[in-house]
């Protein structure tokens, strides 16, 4: 029997990946106030639950978004400023569930309590502030000319 | 004969315990290891012999500090003068290998600058050989020990890089750098790295012009971080130390995969009984995965510097 925490955290990752699965037009209706995002809780039988199935790891959706996380996580490792790093992330992953996903990518620690700000940092000193930091000491600094 | 420095820059990452670990296994699997305590803290003097034994029997003349101040008073005497064979060690190994000490002292600190009144002198050529013979003063001391008495010389080194701990550099083929996983610790990482290849080519330039004796050139290599006061959680470090573990590998820095795990009861009380942790009785699951953990290095440690197992 699952803990109630983890009823939780299964349904919360249920609904990060359902808004993560939302178009263009259903984000711009919900960004006007046109629509609204609901979660409903509804009781079920148990004859309506349908047989466990075996998990599937990586469907079509996720392989794509690891794909583009992995892409992101690469160029980041390149760049040579934290501004950069900033600036693509701000592009490529804008919402927090977009940086937790890179976060983990990055086996980064994340705390419940961490808000997007945290998270983005902690990404950056992870690709890039570890390597200027290292090399200021050693008094190699990438920015030197 | 190989000589490995043990140091960070930074304090309290594990140094003494690991030389102490380190030390002790070799000496189990057979090999003839002496160990030289170069930090004026004096802690792995005292993780070997009680405090009192140390003050009834080598505090007056028996450390290293009086080895550098008898050199620099032109009354040099051999290290080999120094060398004690700490009992209760001893008696665990029964037999199986060696492990000897050179003890330290609080006074040491004050040797640097002693060895600092060598430095200097009249003329560019003088002023570099005599950088050159004060570094090199403990190699070679260290080279006048017979040729078979020991397969290993561990040091280990305070967290500075004063004269007498490039003294250890200098003699050394191999340095090992513990680090705890976290943000400080790996700058420290960072700052051994440039002062070592500050101090290599410092010594190898001024080996070409100084003149007088042929001198080898120096050229001691970092053989691998390793990681200390892990936790562990699903026997893997836990998720907060990880990026930091990472980020030093990613940097290019050798880096072994082995560890030392956090166990504050075992490390803690280990040295007032004089056994190192790695010899001791395994008394719980907790312990025993710790132990594990120190073997585990040392058979790397082993294979990068290719030391093969006595029979």
């Amino acid at each position: 029997m699952k803990d109630k925490k983890a009823i939780l955290l299964e349904t919360m990752s249920k609904a990060i990946d359902l808004v993560d699965a939302l178009s263009e037009e259903e984000l711009n209706k919900i960004a006007k106030g046109l629509s609204r995002i609901v979660i409903r809780i509804d009781r079920i039988n148990k004859e309506d639950v349908p047989p466990r199935q075996p998990k599937v790891r990586a469907s079509a959706h996720s392989t794509s978004f690891d794909t583009e996380t992995d892409a992101v996580a690469k160029s980041l490792q390149i760049l040579q400023t934290r501004e950069e790093g900033i600036k693509l992330l701000g592009d490529a992953c804008p919402t927090k569930s977009k940086l937790s996903a890179l976060a983990r990518h990055l086996d980064l620690h994340v705390l419940k309590e961490d808000d997007s700000d945290v998270i983005r940092d902690k990404i950056i000193e992870a690709t890039i502030g570890f390597r200027l930091r290292s090399s200021a000491v050693l008094g190699t600094s990438l920015q030197k000319p | 004969m190989l000589v490995v420095s043990i140091m960070n820059y930074k304090g309290g990452v594990g140094k003494t315990s690991l030389t102490c670990n380190l030390g002790a296994e070799l000496a189990w699997r057979g090999f003839k290891v002496l160990l030289l305590d170069m930090d004026p803290q004096s802690s792995l003097t005292f993780s070997l012999i009680k405090p009192e034994d140390w003050e009834l029997n080598l505090e007056k003349n028996r450390t290293i500090k009086d080895w550098f101040a008898g050199v620099e008073k032109s009354s040099p005497f051999p290290l080999n003068n120094l060398i004690i064979k700490p009992e209760t060690v001893a008696q665990k190994l029964n037999g199986r290998g060696t492990l000897d000490l050179i003890a330290s002292h609080l006074g040491l600190i004050n040797v640097d600058l002693e060895l600092a009144t060598g430095l200097g002198g009249a003329t560019l050529t003088q002023a570099k050989q005599r950088y050159v013979s004060v570094h090199r003063r403990l190699a070679d001391g260290l080279a006048q020990l017979p040729n078979d008495a020991y397969d290993i010389v561990l040091i280990d080194c305070p967290p500075n890089f004063n004269i007498v701990t490039k003294t250890a550099i200098v003699a050394s083929q191999h340095i090992v750098v513990p680090a705890k996983p976290d943000y400080l610790s790996t700058l420290g990482i960072d700052y051994l790295r440039r002062s070592v290849a500050g101090l290599i080519k410092d010594y190898n330039d001024f080996t070409e012009v100084a003149g007088g004796a042929v001198v080898d050139k120096i050229s001691p290599a970092i053989a691998g971080v390793v990681f200390t006061m892990i936790q562990e959680y699903d026997g893997r470090p836990i998720a907060a130390l990880r990026p930091f573990m990472n980020q030093t590998a990613n940097l290019g820095v050798p880096v072994f995969d082995a560890y030392i795990k956090e166990n504050k009861s075992l490390f803690a009380d280990a040295p007032q009984y004089g056994i190192p942790v790695v010899l001791r009785a395994r008394t719980n699951p907790s312990h025993q995965s710790v132990i594990e953990g120190i073997e585990r290095f040392v058979t790397k440690f082993c294979e990068k510097l290719g030391l093969s197992v006595q029979g």
